[in-house]
């Protein structure tokens, strides 16, 4: 080994600062955020489920992702800049707080969530029809959000159950909407949590002097009771986050329990989260989606269609982006404000 | 008189602490000298996703290129460590090379043709 570092010695002592330089570039963070085109991900390999398994089913309905870098480094940035399908925006609000690792924990609960968001609202209307179909959820409320000034910060984790909370006058407190009337009193009360373990803790969280608050995002979603719920169904481990497959989940896991084909043979992707009264909700990345959809050659592509209620529209975007990538977005890209909407339109298809 | 190209004729030359001692100083130079290479591939993987299939070629003949360099360099150091080597290194660490890189084209089209389409749910 001596005798390499001996013969290379003067280009080592030439190298090792451009090195350096070139390693900096290459692994330091920078506070933005990159989205790129990703890929489709066929439902059908993350939900399977148990019936009608001598149904053939022609096409396929794939949700999108899209890659979505927290912090790239300056090389991923500069690569950034490189494509037209690439967009770079500033790291903004909570994202700017929490750390990547932090940041996915989110986007898999985010799955986590949709997924049964999908079998609720799947297997509900299938059972409109079919009454072998039982769907049996419950409803817990999970930790979503913790701001910075949360105490027992690493001891509370994303996606752990909220039991309760020991108010004023001792009232316990199950419900998200009861928290804010029940703690005026005192500065501390005492909060009882589940963790993924199902291991029940209790940790007494103080409201932050600047703010009023404790800190501390719940959200209540419903969960599937797999134990009652006809016919049974298996998920995968997916390695991609985030709520907007929904609608396309609900689509293909609907597509298994009825006996017709809705693919029509057709390669059908897209985007949109799914609330549980079958409502399509609006989406981030919608550049890229529409680029990916593209760039994989599907037949139909599903969006989120016209709210009123936002500010920001995703089928505008959508239309925009088509236009600039000479995209024809009649009978490609179908608007869609609900999961019925959806499926009239693949029922309508000849 | 005809060289051999073995390792049992390169244990003559060397003894195998010589052998051992040049194989980690060359792993060591040329996995220091191709980890920004390996960072920027993983880095262009992530950006251009959907790319992913280009990028993976780009990685093995990145790694072909690895294979071929670490060889030179353990060629480089045994040949330092004694100029007067009997065997034939050049013939013996060229058939080294091909054949590992034979292995990683297989590894890599397993990965393309298998791994790609089963990992990415």
């Amino acid at each position: 080994m001596n005798e390499l570092f001996k013969h290379y010695k003067n280009y080592i002592l030439l190298l090792v600062i451009p090195y350096l330089m070139i390693m900096f570039i290459l692994v330091y963070p920078i506070d933005f955020n990159l989205q790129s085109p990703g890929g489709l991900t066929e439902v059908e390999n993350l939900i399977e489920v148990d019936y009608n398994n001598d149904k053939s089913i022609e096409g396929t309905i794939s949700t999108t992702y899209i890659i979505s870098l927290k912090r790239p480094t300056y090389f991923q940035f500069m690569l950034g800049t490189f494509t037209d399908y690439s967009t770079i925006s500033v790291l903004t609000g909570s994202n700017l707080t929490y750390t990547n690792e932090e940041i996915a924990t989110i986007s898999y609960l985010d799955k986590a969530i949709s997924v049964d968001a999908s079998v609720i609202v799947a297997y509900q209307l299938a059972a409109d029809s079919n009454s072998d179909i039982v769907i049996d959820y419950v409803a817990k409320t999970m930790v979503y959000g913790k701001a910075e000034y949360l105490d027992h910060y690493e001891d509370i984790a994303f996606g752990d159950q909220f039991v309760k909370l020991i108010g004023d006058n001792d009232y316990e407190v199950t419900e998200i909407a009861e928290i804010a009337a029940n703690t005026v009193l005192e500065e501390s009360y005492d909060w009882v949590f589940i963790n993924e373990d199902d291991e029940q803790y209790t940790v007494s969280l103080s409201k932050d002097e600047e703010y009023g608050l404790f800190g501390i995002t719940l959200k209540t979603y419903y969960i599937v009771d797999k134990e009652t719920t006809y016919p049974s169904y298996t998920e995968s481990n997916s390695n991609i986050g985030g709520p907007s497959g929904g609608l396309l989940q609900t689509l293909s896991i609907y597509n298994m329990l009825v006996t017709d084909d809705l693919t029509h043979g057709l390669k059908i992707a897209g985007t949109g989260t799914i609330t549980y009264d079958g409502t399509v909700g609006y989406i981030g990345g919608v550049e890229q989606k529409i680029i990916t959809a593209y760039l994989n050659k599907v037949d139909l592509f599903f969006m989120p269609s016209l709210d009123e209620n936002y500010y920001y529209d995703n089928y505008q975007e959508a239309l925009r982006v088509c236009e600039e990538y000479g995209i024809e977005p009649d009978g490609w890209l179908i608007p869609v404000g609900t999961f019925a909407e959806a499926l009239d339109y693949l029922e309508g298809l000849n | 008189m005809k060289k051999l190209a073995s390792f049992k004729s390169l244990r003559e030359d060397f003894k195998i602490e010589d052998i051992l001692d040049a194989f980690f100083g060359a792993l060591l130079f040329a996995t220091i000298l191709f980890l920004p290479v390996y960072l920027i591939a993983f880095e262009m993987i992530i950006v251009y996703m959907y790319r992913l299939t280009l990028l993976v070629v780009l990685i093995i003949i990145a790694l072909f290129g690895y294979i071929a360099l670490l060889h030179y360099f353990w060629k480089k150091s045994l040949t330092l460590k004694n100029k007067e080597i009997k065997t034939d290194i050049n013939k013996l660490f060229l058939k080294n090379t091909l054949i590992i890189n034979a292995v990683i084209l297989v590894l890599g089209l397993i990965f393309i043709f298998v791994l790609i389409p089963a990992l990415w749910v």
